[in-house]
């Protein structure tokens, strides 16, 4: 999508949003794929006509593509490839997701990546590059009734686009573990254990984000505590649930097991905590603490003009940008049964799938090498 | 399709600040010689600190290195009214975040509270400064925890290869350490150099305090006064700083199970004080320090397709700090990368910048400024930046005067100056056999005691070039 257009040509993009003093990159999510920019306000028009042009005319050549295609897959080796735990968390996902695409990579496999062509890429952008599969956020000094005309002049000139394929894909319950192991040269095990739960479109998931942070958020969480602190066997554990996915998605738990401890000890402290949140209710304070820790960071988050567009497209996406106004209330109503209950309901074996990274010799192994003089392998 | 930088932005949507003739904040020097900076940014109910402590990693006693950090990391492990447990849950109730964190030039304590907690957060903030208590058992265990984490990090090959490239470019200066030590050197450590090091360096004629967000000029002066009364001023010891070391060209290296090789390019560079630091920002900016569009990203990534993301950096801090060429490229395409890279930059020293990049840079650099300085994190970050290496509060508004009288000239000069591509040192991790990388007969051991390394080294054949 940097590439160029008929009116914009390689490289003008980037060229004059810079110049302006402006920002601008792209990421990709497993829901969304977002492209931003951020600069003084006098340069707004440029964006809008700049993103409008390239939603519909972006240039998508050989050369360009066989180009990017190397460069992803660059992407690839550097955060999975080479990076234990990343390439953990893919088998985990991998393993835990048997029906629904959240199965699979965003960057891609590795082969596919070699194997996709510039027709696919076509394709996709025909189909999903349009106003009618886009939301489009504006946050800074601006007022709806100045903006409208200008979006209207500029994406209102794009047709909608086609209807858009649903994902259909639904996850069947899962009924029983599953284990997966990765065995790769690394420097400590990392074990991850990953359940399925609901989204924001189910009230459970107020109750699940006070359970993750009681878990894993701040420094008085009961992981960090337990395992890192007292028991010292972990030298990080967290616990991290995403209620803005727009499909069911895992609630993880994750420890990077301390040096000379086995990731069988940490599973069980892992395993009291979690009987622990099933059977005893949080005290008052400490369901306060965790409301009090979600609802500040909150408001910090609004510090940024470009986390309160993100946060903004995040709800938009879920349904309605206005959903983000019944985050704090409803956290606030959560009860320490209630925590309780969506513990007992999600954190249960049967549920889960565990992936345990068990280093295969040296944090980035020697490469054989033969002849005299030489170090070997270890 | 989509692309993302590795190196992260500093992002934020939306408007410029207004430009006023008005400095960033106000600045006061209490009895204690404290320097206090307060920006009034009424709006969101928050308060951001920022505190410097003008005294880092680089003092670490020879053999000691890892004290500053150590004293950092077990700040917030027990004070003499709270446990680190107790500290902690008190901190998370109040949605208060309190983080130390030593560098190599200085120690950063940071705070982020909610307006209506402030007094309850400068409380702790001040048992944190004041009256910590360095607990034996907390010390044996976060001491054991940075080991760990350092074991941890040899997994990551960009890690490996940035240690034994600040290795090589700084031996015998602090520079070329690691600021959180090494397993030896953290073996000697013991409580009571992290008691000297924090009755020595936290003093207030030691420190700068920012302040930004939802705060007044007469609160904050009555908050230092109800928590920190007791802070008293003491003299602190001289420290002579070594020369950076010669310039030498060498070539490690190191031979390891990856897809990708991890390489490291560069030199020592300039202080922030440099009078060519402006010109040096704008050459490197064009170079590859200003991602998309500068030479380096657009031949090694766009047009070669070598690489994810490569960037350039000149790290000027109070000593000169490293000039910096990063790149992870497949192991195959290594040897080509690299050399397409050092190509881009002799002739980019040889050549100079044009009209047109000298142009898009500055306008750039000028008018991305104000984006810097839009959040309370932002101002509190950049007003004791701006203290700690004298640049004024007034800083933000001559910045596009200093930017804008930058001539190609100069930017050619700095080219010619500050960059020494036959005094290159140039570490690889890789599969050097995939990569094509000769191994030379003589082998030496140079990561400081990690015999997990195999090194080798030969001088740079930059060196032999003409240049």
């Amino acid at each position: 999508m940097f590439r160029g257009t008929p009116t914009y040509g390689k490289g003008e993009f980037s060229r004059l949003i810079q110049e302006r003093g402006g920002r601008l990159n792209a990421f990709t999510s497993a829901d969304q794929t977002v492209y931003f920019e951020s600069a003084a306000v006098q340069h707004l028009d440029l964006f809008l006509e700049l993103e409008a042009d390239r939603m519909a005319h972006v240039m998508l050549d050989e050369e360009g593509f066989l180009s990017e295609q190397k460069i992803v897959m660059e992407e690839r080796r550097l955060r999975t490839a080479d990076e234990p735990s990343s390439d953990l968390w893919e088998q985990v996902s991998a393993a835990a997701f048997t029906a629904h695409p959240y199965g699979w990579p965003v960057v891609g496999w590795m082969h596919d990546l070699e194997t996709v062509t510039l027709a696919d890429v076509k394709a996709y952008h025909q189909t999903y590059y349009a106003p009618g599969n886009a939301i489009l956020v504006i946050a800074g000094d601006v007022t709806p009734e100045t903006l409208l005309p200008r979006i209207r002049q500029t994406f209102g000139q794009v047709p909608a686009g086609p209807a858009i394929p649903e994902i259909t894909s639904v996850e069947p319950p899962q009924r029983g573990e599953r284990r997966v192991f990765l065995k790769r040269p690394a420097s400590l095990p990392l074990y991850i254990a990953g359940y399925h739960v609901p989204t924001f479109n189910q009230d459970e998931s107020f109750a699940l984000s006070i359970a993750a942070t009681i878990l894993g958020g701040g420094r008085s969480a009961r992981l960090q505590r337990s395992l890192v602190e007292d028991q010292q066997i972990a030298l990080s554990a967290n616990a991290r649930y995403d209620r803005t996915s727009l499909d069911p998605t895992l609630f993880t738990l994750s420890m990077r097991i301390a040096p000379g401890k086995t990731w069988q000890a940490a599973e069980q402290a892992l395993s009291e905590e979690i009987t622990r949140l099933k059977t005893e209710r949080v005290t008052e304070k400490e369901l306060e603490r965790a409301k009090n820790l979600i609802e500040s960071s909150f408001t910090y988050s609004q510090d940024s003009f470009f986390y309160r567009a993100l946060q903004l497209g995040q709800y938009a996406a879920l349904g309605d940008w206005s959903l983000i106004l019944k985050v704090i209330p409803g956290l606030r109503a959560v009860t320490a049964e209630q925590v309780r209950q969506v513990a007992q309901k999600y954190l249960i074996d049967t549920n889960r799938t565990v992936g345990i990274l068990e280093p295969d010799g040296a944090p980035i192994r020697e490469v054989p090498q033969g002849g005299p003089g030489r170090r070997g392998a270890h | 399709m989509t692309r993302s930088l590795l190196i992260s932005l500093i992002l934020s949507l939306g408007f410029a600040p207004s430009l006023s003739a008005a400095p960033l904040g106000v600045r006061t020097v209490l009895d204690t010689n404290a320097t206090l900076l307060v920006a009034e940014r009424p709006g969101l109910p928050m308060v951001v600190l920022s505190m410097i402590l003008k005294t880092g990693a680089a003092i670490d006693p020879q053999g000691k290195q890892g004290v500053a950090n150590l004293t950092a990391e077990l700040l917030t492990r027990g004070t003499k009214n709270y446990s680190a447990q107790a500290l902690a849950e008190e901190l998370d109730f109040l949605g208060t975040s309190l983080s130390v964190e030593a560098g190599s030039d200085a120690t950063t304590v940071g705070l982020t509270t909610l307006t209506k907690n402030l007094d309850r957060s400068f409380a702790l903030l001040a048992e944190v400064i004041l009256s910590p208590t360095f607990p034996q058992d907390e010390f044996e265990r976060i001491r054991k925890e940075i080991e760990g984490r350092l074991h941890s990090n040899q997994e990551d090959p960009g890690w490996v290869a940035g240690k034994a490239f600040k290795e090589h470019l700084y031996p015998q200066h602090p520079y070329g350490r690691l600021i959180s030590g090494q397993a030896e050197t953290l073996a000697r450590i013991t409580p009571a150099d992290i008691e000297q090091f924090h009755a020595t360096y936290y003093r207030p004629n030691n420190a700068i305090i920012a302040v930004a967000g939802e705060i007044t000029q007469d609160r904050i002066g009555s908050l230092l006064a109800a928590h920190f009364a007791d802070w008293q001023a003491a003299d602190l010891p001289d420290f002579s700083w070594p020369d950076p070391p010669e310039r030498a060209a060498r070539q490690v290296n190191l031979n390891k199970e990856v897809t990708q090789a991890n390489i490291m390019i560069g030199h020592s560079g300039i202080a922030r004080s440099h009078p060519d630091y402006y010109a040096v920002l704008i050459m490197n900016h064009i170079l590859g320090g200003g991602g998309f569009g500068s030479r380096l990203m657009d031949r090694i990534r766009e047009e070669q397709g070598y690489a994810y993301s490569i960037g350039s950096y000149f790290s000027a801090r109070k000593h000169p700090g490293p000039f910096t060429v990063a790149l992870q490229t497949k192991n195959e395409s290594a040897r080509q990368a690299i050399d397409e890279t050092l190509a881009v930059i002799r002739h980019f020293r040889e050549e100079g910048a044009t009209e047109e990049e000298l142009e898009a840079a500055k306008a750039y650099l000028i008018n991305s400024f104000p984006l810097r300085l839009v959040s309370n994190a932002d101002v509190a970050g950049m007003l004791p930046v701006l203290e700690f290496y004298e640049l004024g509060l007034d800083y933000p508004d001559r910045y596009p005067g200093i930017i804008g009288s930058v001539t190609l000239e100069q930017v050619r000069t700095a080219a010619k100056n500050h960059l020494h591509p036959d005094q290159f040192v140039q570490v690889v991790v890789a599969d050097l056999e995939k990569a094509g990388l000769e191994r030379a007969e003589t082998s030496a051991d140079v990561s400081g005691g990690d015999t997990e390394h195999t090194a080798t080294e030969e001088p740079n054949p930059a060196a032999t070039r003409a240049d």
